[in-house]
């Protein structure tokens, strides 16, 4: 056990070292270059702001953490269902697919004020934007890993009697795994930001809304504190994501990349 | 030994697979005129037989096992088969997420037949091809040889009657190449299942086969049905024999090999 | 495995149901109230109102939602999905001559003068108005305060001609202004108490041109209302306007007291800069009746301001349209100062 929290730490060393590097380089910066400090924060203002308990941290994590993960498993529920439906009718694709791309190519942020207007001004609104930010990833790589298997297999299918059905599920749904994880990485990650985007519009605790009122107020330390909450909170969640990765696809490891 | 075209053999026994005047004819965009894939084969394969069809490249003989399979129509002609039929093809075309055992299983699942009552037989049948120990082992950890015998297990979980292989020892070296032939004789031998076996190896055909078919280039015609009257088991040493050389020659002397 | 399943529909069911039919259920009326910013300083008028009762004493269950400018709280009134709003008079005057609205009114002016001010930078060589020629302005797309500035420039003599724009996104588009990259900026008094030490710490003299002081006296932010309501449920408005300008009167009496109300529910804001914002607003829009009397006069709109208001929007704006500047409010709710 000892050994490896050892080679744990050899390996991460050169990243915490970079990193220490920066924030000193950092305080440096803001002392040397005189630069104002509602502009640029230095780095133990930041500290003290990530540990000020007059914030109630948890609530404001947790409001933004829950629109993420509900627009993030929307996301994934709907954008596989879609592909699979996609995949198993050419019709049905030429006739979605261009309202896919439409949802995704128009930027949210314009119309995300419609949908404060009609939904209110809860947190439905932020799930819909976050849903739409992460759905076409989804879609995307899910089509693709079905539509990766080996054309000879549904033959092998066929050979002992196996309908469409038999095909879908047991051969294109797993070897499209590894896609459907591809886009579950990138869709964790556009979940974060589209959550982030929508509390920018109107929102009333979570780490946007802190972002935006301790800009209104000048206060740069709690924005950038709000800030590296999310960025922690983003790369938690892509962690979880590939350890569950690890754990489903244990026959992917020596192709792995990351 | 060899000459005209003949239906094989004649019996009181119906044969297990009977193919009469089978055709296969593509209708290409573009260019003048179908594509002849086989025409007229006439062919029939008696119970516990082991017949190898053999021919160059592009001759057809895929799309034979094909439309014997059922995979592919016939343009022309009919096809008979009795009983169940299990494949194995040139690639393995195991899934890389399921371990040996349970692609093996595969057709037991499709079938919708009761998994545990087979899942016995899967073990039995990746001990019968030499793969004991190897049950949990994933694809990507198998080498070639041991995939494809994955593969004929896994063809013969669901007890079929009929065994076709499409050039399943095309993609191995010569060594595992006679390994597997070996290993495939055996196997026949415990099993007895008809096998119709499609190569375009000479010294394959004759190892294995109670009867060569020679399929000629496109469009596919039987040129001749020759019968191996070689002693089985048939072993590596049989190679060295003279009558081996001469079934050899013959095959090539109907292929237009020696002219 | 099916089990879970079971458990995880009837989990969905129940939330679903709660969702629908759970949350209090009391005798006050739900009101949505907007706001016209992310809650600062001076919000501690509305939220000391929550956090004391008083709206509760009115029988009102208020819903306090942060905003994002004065114009998106205009058009949620008009399209009735918030109930009241606290919204810039010269913005709705705005939206009425560009945008056509037509069914939002005032029904309490909260802030009777303006807080727009200009902030410049005297170590810039600017000591009066007419110095802001040919200077760099910092501002904002779709900036109102920042259009004002043509009527500004018109009425104290400013040739705006040669003014250069530097243009960002609010809130932190008076940045550049901190750090002396531009001359001047228009914003609102309660930004200058909490710009003037980071302009000092970055070697700047910052300091304003109130429109008060400068010929620009207009209405400042009011409530508003969708004349729907009005008609309709006009005993709430009533109660709503009574309780609020209670409350902003018992602000104005009590900032720090007000203050530590506003902290309550927003313990992110700090105490020492919320103070100072709310004071510097109080300071420039003294509220009627801070020391004694009727809190009722403190929302009046005046009549000859409104249409000040309206004239210097159509000026600054070029607009054509017109619009009754009596239109846009009503003093049915408030008594006569």
């Amino acid at each position: 056990m000892r050994r490896r929290l050892v080679a744990g730490l050899v390996r991460y060393a050169p990243a915490a070292a970079l990193a220490a590097f920066a924030v000193a380089a950092w305080e440096a910066a803001v002392l040397v270059l005189r630069i104002p400090a509602i502009i640029v924060p230095p780095p133990f203002e930041v500290a003290l702001a990530l540990v000020d308990r007059s914030v109630d941290w948890p609530h404001h994590i947790a409001v933004t953490a829950l629109e993420i993960v509900a627009g993030f498993a929307a996301a994934v529920v709907l954008g596989i269902g879609l592909a699979v439906v996609l995949v198993m009718s050419q019709f049905l694709a030429r006739v979605v697919l261009p309202w896919v791309l439409l949802a995704q190519i128009v930027p949210k942020i314009a119309f995300a004020p419609i949908l404060f207007l009609t939904f209110g001004y809860n947190q439905l609104p932020t799930v819909i934007i976050t849903f739409l930010v992460a759905f076409f990833p989804m879609v995307i790589d899910t089509a693709a890993g079905l539509g990766s298997l080996d054309p000879r297999m549904k033959d092998l299918l066929r050979s002992f009697q196996g309908s469409r059905w038999d095909v879908l599920w047991k051969a294109q749904f797993p070897a499209s795994l590894p896609f459907i994880f591809s886009g579950l990485k990138v869709s964790s990650t556009l979940a974060v930001v589209g959550a982030n985007v929508a509390e920018f519009v109107s929102a009333r605790a979570g780490l946007g809304f802190l972002i935006i009122n301790s800009q209104v107020t000048f206060n740069a330390s709690l924005a950038f504190a709000a800030a590296t909450y999310l960025i922690l909170l983003g790369v938690a969640f892509y962690a979880l994501i590939v350890a569950l990765e690890r754990w489903t696809l244990p026959w992917a490891a020596p192709h792995r990349a990351a | 030994m060899g000459g005209a075209p003949s239906c094989g053999v004649s019996g009181a026994v119906p044969p297990v697979i009977a193919l009469r005047g089978v055709g296969q004819r593509y209708r290409t965009i573009g260019r003048a005129g179908p594509l002849h894939a086989l025409s007229d084969v006439t062919l029939s394969v008696a119970l516990g037989e082991l017949v190898v069809v053999v021919g160059p490249s592009g001759c057809g003989k895929s799309t034979l096992l094909r439309i014997v399979a059922g995979l592919d129509r016939a343009t022309a002609g009919t096809v008979e088969v009795e009983g169940r039929m299990g494949i194995v093809f040139q690639d393995p075309l195991l899934m890389s997420w399921r371990t040996a055992v349970d692609n093996v299983m595969l057709p037991i699942e499709i079938l919708r037949r009761d998994r545990r009552a087979y899942r016995p037989r899967a073990l039995e049948l990746i001990r019968l091809v030499g793969l004991d120990g190897f049950q949990d082992r994933y694809p990507h950890e198998l080498s070639g040889g041991m995939q494809q015998r994955v593969a004929l297990a896994r063809a013969l979980v669901a007890d079929p009657d009929v065994l076709l292989m499409d050039e399943p020892f095309a993609a191995l070296d010569e060594i595992t190449r006679e390994q597997m032939s070996l290993e495939l004789l055996r196997i026949w031998t415990e099993t007895r299942k008809t096998v119709l076996f499609v190569t375009h190896s000479i010294a394959e055909a004759v190892f294995l086969a109670d009867r060569v078919v020679v399929l000629s280039a496109r469009p596919g015609m039987v040129r001749a049905v020759i019968t191996i009257d070689l002693p089985r088991p048939r072993t590596a040493k049989l190679r060295g024999v003279q009558r081996y050389t001469e079934y050899c020659q013959e095959v090539r002397e109907q292929l237009g090999l020696i002219v | 495995m099916r089990t879970q399943i079971r458990w995880i529909r009837l989990a969905v069911v129940v939330v679903a149901l709660a969702a629908l039919f759970g949350g209090p259920a009391g005798a006050a009326d739900a009101v949505k109230f907007k706001l016209d910013f992310s809650p600062v300083g001076y919000h501690a008028m509305f939220y000391s109102g929550v956090s004391r009762g008083v709206y509760a004493r009115h029988g009102l269950s208020v819903d306090i939602i942060p905003g994002t400018g004065s114009y998106a709280g205009v058009m949620d009134v008009a399209a009735g999905k918030i109930d009241f709003a606290f919204a810039d008079s010269a913005t709705l005057a705005l939206a009425a001559l560009q945008a056509g609205v037509k069914d939002v009114k005032i029904i309490a002016m909260v802030l009777e003068v303006t807080p727009y001010s200009i902030l410049y930078l005297r170590n810039h060589g600017i000591a009066k108005p007419p110095d802001l020629a040919g200077k760099t302005m910092a501002n904002f797309q779709g900036s109102g305060v920042g259009r004002l500035f043509r009527s500004f420039a018109r009425i104290n003599g400013v040739d705006a001609s040669g003014v250069k724009e530097i243009l960002s996104a609010p809130p932190t588009y008076l940045n550049p202004l901190v750090v002396g990259q531009a001359d001047f900026a228009p914003s609102t008094v309660n930004q200058t108490v909490n710009l003037r030490e980071p302009a000092r710490q970055a070697g700047n003299d910052l300091a304003e041109f109130r429109f008060v002081d400068h010929g620009m006296n207009i209405h400042g932010a009011a409530l508003i209302a969708n004349v729907q309501t009005l008609a309709q449920r006009k005993d709430l408005a009533k109660r709503f306007v009574q309780a609020t300008l209670e409350s902003v009167q018992w602000t104005a009496r009590n900032p720090e007291a007000a203050v530590d109300e506003l902290l309550k529910s927003n313990p992110q804001l700090k105490k020492d800069r919320a103070l100072a914002e709310l004071r510097s607003i109080l300071s420039v829009s003294v509220p009627r009746g801070t020391t004694a009397g009727d809190p009722q006069q403190l929302g009046w709109t005046d009549a000859g301001t409104m249409v000040r208001t309206v004239d210097l929007v159509r000026e600054s704006f070029g607009l054509s349209q017109q619009v009754d500047p009596a239109a846009l409010y009503t003093n049915e709710f408030v008594t006569r100062p």
